[in-house]
This record gives structure tokens, sequence and C-alpha cells, in this order.
């Protein structure tokens, strides 16, 4: 039985609206590579819980790239997020007799990491306050759409995305990406769901405005 | 013309839009707009690649677990070992008390024996200075007492040897309360027998 969770199938089956230009893209989103919605075998989470070595190791190649992916674009440094990645780890591997299969094994693997990564940008109180882009970067963000190769595009989107606050990053990645509904993000940081909708859409409009799209929209 | 919230239309792009928002994009194209390029990002963030994890995590992940399953196995040791020896103590404790008693005890019933037994030896004493034996029979058993007795006496003398009481010891000194108790006994008998 693949471990899929209830989010996850939600994140492939968006419902369609009416209008027919924007019907086929909304309908269709496919899990990034790498990602969370991963099957995991009941022996091996059984053979792992008894400290075979070869099951432990297996689980945790299986999730690495996610949960590193996940804590590299919630935190700040790659070395922050090196130790989130240690940490959600060790937790799993701690708490892996607790885990009595009460949803799937991937979903409790991508909250404990979520957890982690917040918890690390808790404990750094210097936090820097989202800033404004420097005059040269809001420069190349907005030269003209031929000029930009994917490669350009994508620099544009890491930097703007890096340029959000923490609280703000986090929102967009966990829901935009990793599919999380405003709900279970809410309840990281111990909110309500409008908290988690308010913070994407302030994400969106800055990141639109970085990107120099929100001049070709109402 | 009011345009739907940024966040409307997000909620309209992941289907939980009301049917008023619905229902103005589906007639604004500034609006569809907008919509498109929601979805544009959605997708361009999806399409960022994965960041690749350090090549040395599952051996620093390894070494941790290992640092943590001795942790455990010395703190497992520490218990079990502070068990034993409370235990140990414990025991001690308990068998000693039981043995001092049990000393003490032996003590006791010994000199009570010992102090029956000299009262006992008096009245022999008393008794052999008071007159003749009358019988051979009577002779006969008074030997044999005496004699029994002195198998005891030389008993009790190796057991001696030991500074502490012992049950065979206590033993040894209720046979000879006894072995003087029935010598006594024939002793009076003989010279209550002369006195008639």
């Amino acid at each position: 039985m693949p471990f899929t969770t209830a989010v996850e199938i939600a994140m492939v089956n968006v419902p369609a609206v009416t209008f027919p230009s924007l019907e086929a893209r909304l309908s269709t989103r496919e899990p990034r590579s790498g990602s969370f919605v991963v099957e995991v075998d009941e022996l091996l989470l059984a053979r792992a819980r008894r400290g075979e070595q070869a099951a432990v190791e297996r689980l945790y190649r299986t999730f690495e790239r996610p949960v590193y992916n996940l804590a590299r674009r919630l935190c700040r440094t790659q070395h922050d997020a090196e130790d989130v990645l240690q940490e959600t780890f060790l937790e799993v591997f701690r708490s892996l007799s607790r885990f009595r299969g009460e949803g799937s094994f991937a979903g409790w693997v991508r909250k404990v990491a979520a957890s982690k990564a917040l918890q690390k940008l808790r404990t750094q109180r210097t936090a820097p306050a989202e800033t404004v882009l420097d005059d040269e970067l809001v420069e190349c963000l907005h030269s003209p759409e031929g000029e930009h190769s994917s490669a350009v595009v994508r620099m544009d989107l890491e930097a703007a995305l890096a340029n959000l606050s923490d609280t703000a990053r986090a929102v967009v990645w966990l829901h935009e990406v990793e599919g999380w509904n405003h709900d279970e993000i809410a309840l990281l940081w111990g909110k309500t769901a409008s908290f988690s909708k308010s913070q994407l859409a302030r994400a969106y409009a800055r990141l639109r405005s970085w990107l120099g799209t929100q001049g070709r929209s109402s | 013309m009011t345009h739907p919230t940024l966040e409307a239309l997000l909620a309209l792009r992941d289907g939980e839009a009301d049917a008023g928002a619905e229902a103005h994009v589906k007639t604004c194209a500034a609006c569809q707009k907008t919509l498109s390029d929601l979805v544009d990002l959605r997708d361009s963030l999806v399409a960022l690649p994965s960041a690749e994890p350090p090549a040395d995590g599952w051996s620093r992940l390894q070494g941790r677990l290992r640092a943590e399953q001795r942790a455990r196995t010395l703190a497992r040791c520490g218990w079990a070992a502070a068990a034993a020896m409370v235990l140990f103590t414990a025991t001690v404790a308990v068998r000693g008390g039981l043995e001092a008693w049990h000393e003490a005890t032996l003590q006791q019933q010994m000199k009570a024996l010992v102090a029956e037994s000299q009262r006992l030896e008096d009245m022999v004493r008393t008794s052999e200075a008071s007159g003749r034996i009358v019988s051979g029979r009577t002779a006969y058993a008074i030997a044999d007492l005496q004699g029994r007795i002195e198998v005891l006496d030389a008993r009790l003398a190796a057991a001696r040897r030991d500074k502490q009481p012992t049950n065979e010891v206590i033993d040894l000194w209720q046979q000879r309360v006894a072995l003087l108790d029935d010598l006594a006994s024939v002793q009076t008998a003989r010279v209550a027998y002369v006195g008639i």
C-alpha cells in the first residue's frame, strides 16, 4: 500500500475551474521528483524497528533527499539544513518504535523535518528581517524576458525566495511545493488557517513585485 | 469593478474559491492573467532543482546513532550495577541481622544449659557425700551415667575450640543436662534409700 496522505492525494487532484484556458493547468499537478510521495514497505519498517542497520540505512537513503531539500529551502544556510537533516533522522529513528502506522510514514517524516526546520529558525534570534532587494538585483530581475535563460529565471526565483522572511518562505514552500494545506501549516505555528492564507498571499505579492509580474495583471 | 484579492485568487487556484470570485474571473481578463501568473509561479517553484544532500550525511548519522546506543547501554549497565549493589547491601544487612539474632539466641540457650548443668552437678556432689552404694544395679547405673557424661565432656572440650556456640554444642549440653538429671535422680534415690 503506498503511503500517500490525503494532502498528497489532494495535490494531484486540484478541482478544475470552469474557464477553459486555465482549467487544464489547474487540474493537473504532479508531485515533484524527490518529494515525500514514497512507498515504504511495512517489512522494512519492522526490520528498522528491530535495529537492523541495513534497513535503517535504506530508510535514510529513501528520505534523505526530500528531507534535506525541505530543510535547505526553509533554513538560511547549508549548515543549518545539514543540522536539520541529522536532527530529523535522529528523531525518526529514536521514535520509530512509537510509530504505529497512523497516517503515512512519509507524512510523519515530513512533519518531523518541517518541525525541526522551524525549531532551527526559532532558535536564531538574530533573524534578518525581510529586506528590500537592492537596486542591482531588482534591475536584474526586471530585465526583458527575452534576455532570460531558464537558468537566469530560476536564479531570479531562488534569489526572490531567499529574500522572503523566514515565515513567508516556509509557508510558500510548504504550501506550493510540498503540498501542505493551510490547516496543516497553521498547526506548525499554533495559529489558524487564515494566518497561513494571508502569509501566502503577502509572499506572492512580494514575489510578483520582485519578479516584475504585478504590472501585467490586476 | 472590484477584483478579488490575491488571497481569493490563490484560493480559486487551489479549488477553494467562492462562487462570486469564480464568476468574476470568468469575465475579467486581468484576473485571469493574474491567476495564470499564480499558476506559473507555483509551477516554477515546483520545478526548482532539489538540493543535493551532504555526501557524509549517513556516516555522521550512523556515528551519532551508535554514540546514543552506547550511552543507553552504559546507562542501563549503571542502573543494573546500582541495583545489584543495593540488593547486595540489603542482603548482607538482612543476613547479618539474622545471624546476629541466631548467635544471641544460641548464647542465651547455652548460658541457661551451663547454669542448669552446674546446679545438677552440685546436687550430685551433695548426694555422693551423703552415703555408700547399697546395690550393684545402682552402682552400675551411676557408673554408666558418669561414663556417658565423660564422653560428652570430651566432645564438648573439642567443640569449645570454636568461640561461637553452634547448634551441635547446644545439643551436647542438652544431652549433658539430661544425663546429669538422670544421675542426680539415681543419687537422690540412693540417699533416700540409705536414709531409710
